[in-house]
């Protein structure tokens, strides 16, 4: 059983749409899940959740940034406070 | 009513078709129907009529569709809040380099005036507090010890420290940008007490790859050492957070995934974070310029990285919402100090006396007023037609002011400064809604049943942001 196991499932969900329809058309989660073990993906409920944690971190991530007003947290910068290197925008040269 | 130049319609292999539109900040996903609408107007066409009368008002509300004149009063709005925290008075930001002399001779580092012996006198350290106390408006001091390398001046730390924490102000924290080398037990032990809240330390790679690239003086390994105080520093009592850079280019880039996983799987539960950044040429480096990655190959190894190995970029894949966003070099009042009390507009020009703004000890402390002035106004994107034509600037806001200002008033054309966004934002997008998918997918799948979704054509899969106004709490 793995986190990696997890992640190679949802890849194929994404991939290939009969697999995505043959799992789906299974009503249950704990069946779904089963029919995901027998074919050959080894993962638990509690990793593909931590899958779905990982994924809605990065959806969430950047989007709602901006501290939109002018506090004394908000130092100008997008990138949280001291000044790293905003990826695209602050290049502060390397050292 | 016209089509936003800061539309952009697209459809992708297997995503679906999506418009999104920077000056909102918004991604719509479409169905063919609706899809070949935004078409028909992008082309200059008017349709027969938008019946959808919610389709309507959301192309409205996030300004796909706009009146004339209408983006370039928002634009003006842009530049009015920008301007506002440009000449805010309540905060002071400065980078102190208590010495400029480094224990250090990395392969690229574009710094020149490691081996002096400049350290800052207790006279400057004393002008320098008086300079601060000048500043009567403000409310909040942040300062990032830099150099050289700030820990061989520790003593000077913590002398000004001590007179930073009795300014009375609201709020006064640091961080410190170091090798790593000397932050000794000693030193750890009093971060707290410094109120350093964050600490970037640079490593290159595993070992065999840092131990060639970021050496001693005279040319010993330093990662063993490094590693040994970053440990010291995860078991310790520090309550900030510690960030390793990774400098990369041509040279590292393979070993980038090692470090991470290495240190991630070590300080596993600590406050410890990994984040590879660009080296870059910028100055008269003898390190060959060859090596380093451009803006698009290093999107690429961005965008690589998240897809991948789900490693997203520093803000995630979308683009940023916006916040006003001004780098310290075209804040005000916000200034690099060198140690005898020079005044830069940036931490990468230290040492450069060309460079030179001002100095506390001069009685008209901003003695290049002209070159101030460039860094605060004149590299105002507003103020840019090239920005202003370009179709990603409400997300790039001008790019890094250091690398336009030697890139536009210092002849070095071939200095990149312009956002990734610019040649890259339709594979950040799709990396993002790809991200979206996985994610909407895995939730389907841990929900009993069928999920019904609402057939209207078109859905917003990420929001806008909305900005206030900042004059309603800048105090300058």
């Amino acid at each position: 059983m793995s986190l990696e196991q997890a992640k190679l499932f949802m890849e194929k969900m994404k991939t290939d749409e009969a697999f995505r329809a043959k799992i789906m058309a299974v009503q249950g989660v704990a069946e779904r899940l089963q029919m995901a073990n027998s074919e050959g993906y080894d993962f638990t409920e509690e990793e593909i959740k931590t899958v779905l944690a990982e994924l809605g971190d990065a959806v969430v991530e950047g989007v709602a940034g901006g501290a939109g007003g002018d506090d004394a947290e908000n130092y100008g910068c997008r990138e949280e406070w001291p000044c790293g290197c905003w990826r695209d925008s602050c290049k502060k040269q390397s050292k | 009513m016209q089509w936003s130049r800061y539309n952009k319609l697209f459809r992708t292999e297997g995503l679906g078709r999506f418009c999104y539109n920077a000056l909102s900040n918004t991604l719509i996903e479409l169905d063919e129907t609706h899809f070949d609408l935004l078409e028909g107007y992008r082309r200059g066409h008017e349709p027969s009529g938008i019946e959808d009368k919610g389709f309507f008002g959301l192309l409205r509300e996030k300004r796909v569709l706009v009146k004339a004149g209408e983006e370039e009063n928002l634009l003006l709005v842009r530049q009015h809040r920008r301007l506002a925290n440009c000449f805010n008075t309540t905060r002071l930001n400065l980078t102190i380099c208590p010495t400029l002399r480094c224990n250090f001779r990395c392969v690229y580092c574009f710094e020149t005036t490691q081996a002096e012996g400049r350290f800052m006198s207790v006279e400057t350290q004393e002008r320098l507090i008086a300079w601060i106390r000048e500043h009567s408006n403000i409310r909040t001091l942040s300062v990032s010890w830099y150099g050289g390398e700030p820990l061989l001046a520790f003593d000077t730390i913590c002398a000004l420290t001590e007179n930073f924490l009795s300014l009375g102000l609201a709020q006064y924290r640091a961080a410190l940008f170091t090798n790593g080398y000397l932050l000794d037990h000693e030193k750890i032990v009093q971060l707290n007490d410094l109120k350093i809240v964050s600490i970037e330390i640079t490593l290159d790679g595993l070992a065999e790859v840092h131990d060639t690239r970021r050496v001693l003086v005279g040319g010993g390994p330093t990662y063993d050492r490094i590693l040994e105080n970053v440990s010291a520093l995860m078991d310790s009592d520090y309550s900030g957070e510690c960030r390793i850079r990774v400098n990369l280019d041509k040279r590292n880039l393979e070993g980038f995934l090692d470090l991470r996983s290495e240190l991630l799987g070590r300080f596993k539960g600590k406050k410890l974070s990994v984040h590879p950044e660009l080296v870059t040429i910028t100055w008269e480096q003898s390190y060959k310029r060859d090596n380093c990655l451009d803006t698009g190959e290093w999107a690429g190894f961005d965008l690589e990285l998240a897809r991948r190995h789900g490693i997203l970029p520093t803000g995630g894949l979308h683009p940023p919402g916006y916040s006003y966003y001004v780098c310290m070099a075209g804040m005000n009042q916000d200034f690099t100090v060198g140690p005898e009390g020079e005044l830069y507009k940036c931490g990468d020009a230290v040492g450069r006396s060309a460079m030179v703004v001002g100095n506390i000890h001069a009685k008209d402390t901003i003695t290049h007023p002209e070159l101030r002035a460039q860094y605060t106004i004149g590299l105002d994107p507003y103020r840019d037609p090239e920005c202003l034509a370009c179709a990603v600037l409400p997300i790039c806001e001008g790019g890094c002011p250091q690398r336009r200002m030697l890139a536009k008033h210092n002849g070095r054309e071939e200095i990149e400064y312009c956002s990734p966004y610019k040649t890259r934002l339709q594979d950040y997008l799709e990396a993002y809604i790809d991200t979206v998918r996985a994610w909407e997918m895995c939730s389907a799948l841990l929900q009993p049943g069928s999920i019904s979704v609402e057939q209207s054509g078109y859905r917003v899969i990420s929001p806008a942001v909305e900005a206030q106004n900042p004059l309603a709490s800048a105090g300058g």
